[in-house]
């Protein structure tokens, strides 16, 4: 915390305060030029021993009487005359959002000062603002120091840099100990720098290392090195930077990650795999509304073995009885059906269908290594997971592999705490799943059966949370988006999911427009509740420069035959 | 307060009749005596023996007396010369009252002098004189309005004299209001009105020898000098007593003069004989004539004006004097009258106020509580005066 | 001060009230003090009073009135008029402030004038000293009767010499925040400044 030498911010006022109100916001009288002001501006405004932090949301211009604003006064009046006339008649007024509010006591240097300090012992700190400043209040661009009171200071460790801001160039960070507590979501148009973004957080992430991260890297974007598809120029992975930290895994025996290896393969047992996880993809396999019966009945005979054993049952398979006649075969579908009183075109229709999934390669009856394991293993032991579908691109595979995976993993770290919480083992180590193309997995059909909407629900109830990347967040259901901590948001196009990026939060028209003007792959807005206040900044750029910054200079590019070595852990 | 307007309405209709017969009356003898008029003027000889015996026979005289000018003559407009200087004076006074809570009193004159032909302005002065205490008393006794009317009327002679330089373009012209001597001030007597008669006397004598003209100007005269000098030339041809105490009738000079000149003309000049005893031997010797001062469309307005003796025998010194006053008098056309003279005029008049202001300043000048300064009559004070 | 103040003598005082006072004067033409003019005015406790000229008024004067109507004027008539004659001339002053002790104030005197011996032409000095503040304009939008434009124009032209251009600044200022709410008069104001400013 710092000490109350804030009282005097270095920047000079910019205008004060003529009316508005909480709900309202606080109308501002600018005293400089319009266009040293911008919207989403993070202003502080000082009254009466407390500093109120404010986001500027609009500029609008007005004139004391309409008349003046109508004639251009410098044809009319000579140079100095109509330039006096403007300062007096013409005015931008500022509506700016009070966010947060701090008691910083009288000056440091008044002789008040040392009486209030005996009254106020404790080190203020930023708290929502409940009340709002007097009229005629000073309003000043914040500065550096007011930025660090909110953000705090860049450490690399916790306090993790995400940007500056736009005006002054200040830097804004993100306390990453509050952005693991919750959900929380990255989101922008195809082309607004999203990618990037998301790599800058996770390179923050796994550097900050008091949580573990599973990323389902759909696109091969993030573990591997690749180009930018802009400017062609080379962009660094994250197992390129943090080693033996990340492990690349492969989904398929098979699988090459672009030219590299992957530090080991994942095949799914059969046993893995539940009638939940199946009826997760009825929509993309198609399947009946008598699926869950059909289901049921399986696992009711066969337990943890029915989809072996449905994998082995065929469709119209008949055999010749003692009569001649031909019958069901007994590994016939039909056959089962009759025994287990399901309607045999249900399950006949049913198994057809499950086809497409019995032929998975990657999906195995006894493979050769727990590949689930060794992912939760290494996620426990404190490592990171980016996951690669290699050849595996299909919606079905995405959906099969990230949700059951992610209830596996879910599972382990409940009985984690629940054994941490009799006091047998020690706490368990938060992890972070981030899923990209989130509205696939989290849409209102979907939502209420996966594993990711149970996860954004629970905050962190079992130390597991979210973190989803998305470019159509109005496709997201609405009750696992309101349930975001932290949003980070390029520039969005469509209203609605400018309303989606804001839901859940109060009070927040305000940064509608804001969100709709920021500058594609340059800007980003932070709000929600793992940060302080709603702000927008310039984004960080995830180059050469920004691991130097991150990890210091030793961190140049190793050999990537080197990393391709590391095999296992 | 205000009047009591009901009995004075009762009396204005008397008033009316008895002016309105007094008038019919006058008209009637003017016209007798214009006949008479007429009659001696063709007879000036006689007309002028007539004078010169009264002026042998009797003790008081006042008279007009006909020049080398026939009596009925008029002489139009002479030119008027291109350079010259017109030098107009005029005085008022304050005089002592013992109402006042100080007395005092003073003479402020005003010297208007034009160059006439160089397009300056002219030249304006304004001199204030008080009066030194002992001045105040003649005789024990507060000094009176003429008395301190005479002091005024040297003072403005000599003033004359001394605003005249050898710089100013000759012909130079003096113009005073009123006649020239000063004996129209028949109330003084004694040793101050001697002197002061011999200054006046010494410096017509002065300006004679240096050419300096002056005239004496008098609006609306009331004169009534021709009434005399016909009544002694009646008296002369019937042979009646001159002493007779028959009074004669007084019909005014302008009267008689009605309808007799143009505008722009001037009468005949005559001696003005002023008679008395006992008799004064710096008596100034003076003609005058009336001059018709009104425009051309204008109504008639007959002037006096009186020049010394010296200069009426000059014709073109009178015609100097004529041309130079009619013109004068024509810039204020509508009424006519100098204007040097007006100037002169406005320049010596003392307001009430400023009457006021002076006796502020020199009670100021005196040390506080001096007993009979502080106040003024009680009389005064209810009057509203301070 | 070298010369000694330029007084114009008062005849008499025609009305006053603590806002404004009339003064009934005698002065030659060309020296008829300037619309716009500071004056003051000494009270009998040696306390001044500060006004502006807003109205000359030349009086109906039977000779100038003559002259003017007459037949021909010699020349050197027409001289006396303009340089001897005392022309009865009635000036129209706005109270600004007042002076006790030395020190100026920019309000309205507790006391009117009372009598008038003399009203003063303000010199340079005095002129420099008195505006050196400006909350003394404020009292010229209290005219009702006449252009404040006009006023305001004549006035400034007569102090901006003595002044700086700072000092120019701020009046401009200060007249722009009394009026900026009446639009109509502030622009009339400040075309009427901006004609001074370009001439």
């Amino acid at each position: 915390m710092m000490e109350n030498k804030l009282s005097q911010t270095h920047n000079s006022q910019i205008g004060f305060v003529t009316g508005g109100g909480l709900e309202a916001n606080l109308q501002v009288r600018l005293t400089v030029p319009p266009q040293s002001v911008q919207e989403g501006a993070f202003v502080v405004i000082d009254s009466n021993n407390w500093r109120f932090y404010g986001l500027v949301t609009d500029l609008r211009l007005t004139a004391i009487d309409e008349n003046y604003a109508n004639q251009i006064n410098a044809q009319r009046f000579t140079p100095q005359l109509a330039e006096l006339l403007n300062q007096q008649t013409l005015y931008t007024n500022l509506a700016v959002m009070p966010v947060l509010m701090m008691e910083t006591g009288p000056d440091v240097d008044s002789p008040e000062y040392a009486a209030w300090r005996e009254e106020h012992p404790n080190e203020s700190a930023p708290i929502t603002v409940k009340t709002i400043p007097s009229h005629h209040a000073p309003v000043k661009l914040a500065d550096r120091a007011d930025i660090a009171t909110i953000f705090g200071e860049e450490n690399n460790q916790n306090i993790f840099r995400v940007g500056n801001t736009r005006e002054q160039g200040h830097p804004v960070c993100l306390d990453l100990d509050k952005f693991v507590q919750r959900s929380s979501g990255i989101f922008g148009t195809t082309g607004s720098g999203k990618s990037f973004l998301a790599r800058m957080i996770l390179a923050g992430l796994i550097n900050y290392d008091r949580a573990s991260t599973l990323i389902f890297d759909m696109h091969n974007e993030y573990g591997i090195d690749t180009s930018s598809s802009d400017t062609g120029q080379g962009v660094a992975g994250l197992k390129n930077k943090f080693q033996s930290k990340v492990q690349l895994v492969g989904l398929g025996a098979d699988t090459n990650i672009g030219q590299q290896r992957p530090d080991f393969t994942l095949e799914i047992s059969h046993k893995d795999i539940t009638t939940e996880d199946v009826l997760q993809l009825t929509e993309a396999l198609n399947l009946k509304e008598t699926t869950p019966t059909t289901l049921d009945a399986l696992e009711n005979e066969f337990g943890d073995n029915w989809f072996t054993q449905f994998m082995n049952m065929r469709v119209g398979a008949m055999v010749e009885n003692e009569d001649g006649k031909l019958e069901p075969a007994p590994d016939s579908v039909e056959f089962w059906a009759r025994r287990a009183g399901v309607h045999k075109a249900a399950a006949e229709g049913l198994r057809s269908k499950l086809t497409r999934l019995f032929n998975r390669p990657y999906l195995k009856n006894a493979p050769a290594s727990n590949g689930l394991s060794d992912i939760t293993n290494a996620l426990q032991s404190g490592r990171h997971v980016v996951l690669s579908f290699g050849n595996y691109q299909s919606d079905l595979d995405y959906l099969l592999a990230t949700n059951l995976i992610t209830r596996k993993i879910r599972d382990t770290w409940e009985k984690a705490t629940n054994d941490f919480h009799s006091k047998k083992r020690a706490e368990p180590r938060p992890l972070v799943v981030v899923v990209e193309e989130a509205h696939k997995l989290l849409n209102r059909e979907m939502a209420s059966q996966t594993i990711f909407s149970t996860i954004a629900r629970e905050l962190r109830k079992y130390y597991v949370t979210l973190l989803i990347i998305d470019q159509r967040p109005s496709q997201i259901y609405d009750e696992v988006m309101s349930q975001l901590g932290t949003r980070i948001s390029g520039a969005l196009g469509d209203e609605d999911d400018i309303n989606a990026v804001l839901s859940g939060l109060p009070g927040r028209g305000g940064l509608r427009g804001m969100l709709a003007k920021l500058q594609p792959k340059e800007e980003v807005l932070m709000l929600g509740w793992g940060v302080p206040m709603p702000i927008p900044i310039r984004s960080r750029r995830y180059d050469s420069q920004f691991y130097k910054d991150l990890l210091g200079d030793e961190a140049e590019a190793p050999d990537m035959k080197k990393s391709s070595r590391m095999l296992g852990f | 307060m205000p009047l009591n307007y009901a009995a004075v309405e009762r009396n204005a209709n008397k008033y009316i009749d008895q002016s309105l017969e007094w008038q019919a009356e006058a008209r009637r003898l003017a016209r007798e005596l214009n006949g008479l008029y007429e009659q001696a003027a063709q007879d000036s000889k006689t007309l002028r023996q007539a004078i010169e015996q009264a002026e042998l026979t009797q003790a008081a005289l006042y008279t007009a007396k006909p020049s080398h000018e026939p009596p009925l003559a008029s002489f139009p407009l002479p030119a008027r010369p291109l350079n010259f200087t017109l030098l107009a004076a005029d005085g008022s006074q304050i005089v002592p009252n013992r109402h006042r809570a100080l007395q005092f009193g003073l003479i402020n004159i005003g010297i208007f002098k034009v160059h006439f032909g160089s397009g300056q302005p002219p030249m304006i002065d304004l001199i204030s004189e008080l009066l030194d205490f002992d001045q105040l008393f003649i005789d024990g006794s507060l000094i009176s309005e003429d008395e301190v009317g005479l002091q005024r009327d040297l003072r403005e002679r000599v003033l004359i004299r001394e605003s005249i330089t050898s710089e100013d373009p000759r012909p130079f012209l003096t113009l005073t209001d009123g006649p020239l001597d000063l004996f129209y001030r028949s109330s003084i007597k004694g040793e101050a009105a001697q002197d002061a008669q011999r200054t006046v006397w010494e410096l017509d004598q002065n300006f004679e020898r240096e050419g300096i003209l002056s005239a004496g100007y008098i609006d609306k005269p009331g004169s009534t000098m021709f009434a005399n000098m016909l009544d002694l030339y009646q008296k002369h041809i019937q042979n009646t007593p001159t002493n007779e105490q028959k009074k004669p009738k007084l019909i005014s000079d302008s009267a008689l003069l009605k309808d007799r000149l143009e505008p722009g003309h001037r009468s005949a000049l005559f001696e003005i004989i002023t008679k008395r005893t006992p008799a004064n031997p710096h008596r100034l010797r003076c003609a005058f004539f009336f001059l018709n001062v009104a425009n051309p469309h204008g109504k008639e307005c007959l002037a006096r004006v009186e020049v010394p003796w010296w200069l009426a025998q000059k014709r073109e010194l009178v015609d100097l004097v004529h041309a130079i006053l009619y013109h004068d008098a024509q810039t204020l056309d509508s009424h006519p009258y100098p204007y040097a003279l007006h100037r002169a005029h406005e320049l010596a008049l003392v307001r009430l106020t400023e009457t006021e202001e002076l006796e502020r300043l020199l009670l100021s000048k005196m040390p506080p509580d001096t007993p009979e300064t502080n106040h003024r009559s009680n009389k005064d004070h209810w009057k509203g005066q301070k | 001060m070298s010369a000694s103040p330029k007084i114009i003598p008062i005849g008499k005082l025609l009305r006053a009230e603590n806002s404004r006072f009339v003064a009934g004067c005698r002065v030659k033409e060309l020296e008829t003090p300037a619309l716009g003019s500071l004056v003051k005015v000494k009270l009998e406790d040696q306390s001044e009073i500060y006004g502006l000229i807003t109205h000359i008024l030349i009086n109906d004067d039977n000779l100038v009135r003559q002259l003017v109507s007459g037949v021909s004027i010699p020349s050197e008539y027409t001289a006396d008029n303009r340089y001897n004659r005392n022309l009865p001339v009635e000036i129209h002053v706005l109270t600004v402030g007042y002076a006790q002790n030395g020190q100026i104030a920019h309000r309205l005197p507790p006391r009117p004038p009372l009598s008038l011996d003399q009203l003063f032409l303000c010199d340079d000095a005095d002129v420099r000293q008195f505006t050196s503040q400006h909350g003394y304009l404020r009292h010229i939008l209290r005219l009702q009767d006449q252009p404040i434009e006009e006023l305001l124009a004549a006035h400034f032209a007569q102090v901006k010499p003595l002044q700086t251009t700072e000092w120019y600044k701020t009046a401009c200022e200060k007249v722009i925040t009394l009026l900026r709410d009446d639009y109509a008069q502030l622009t009339k104001v400040l075309d009427v400044l901006s004609e001074l400013e370009t001439e």
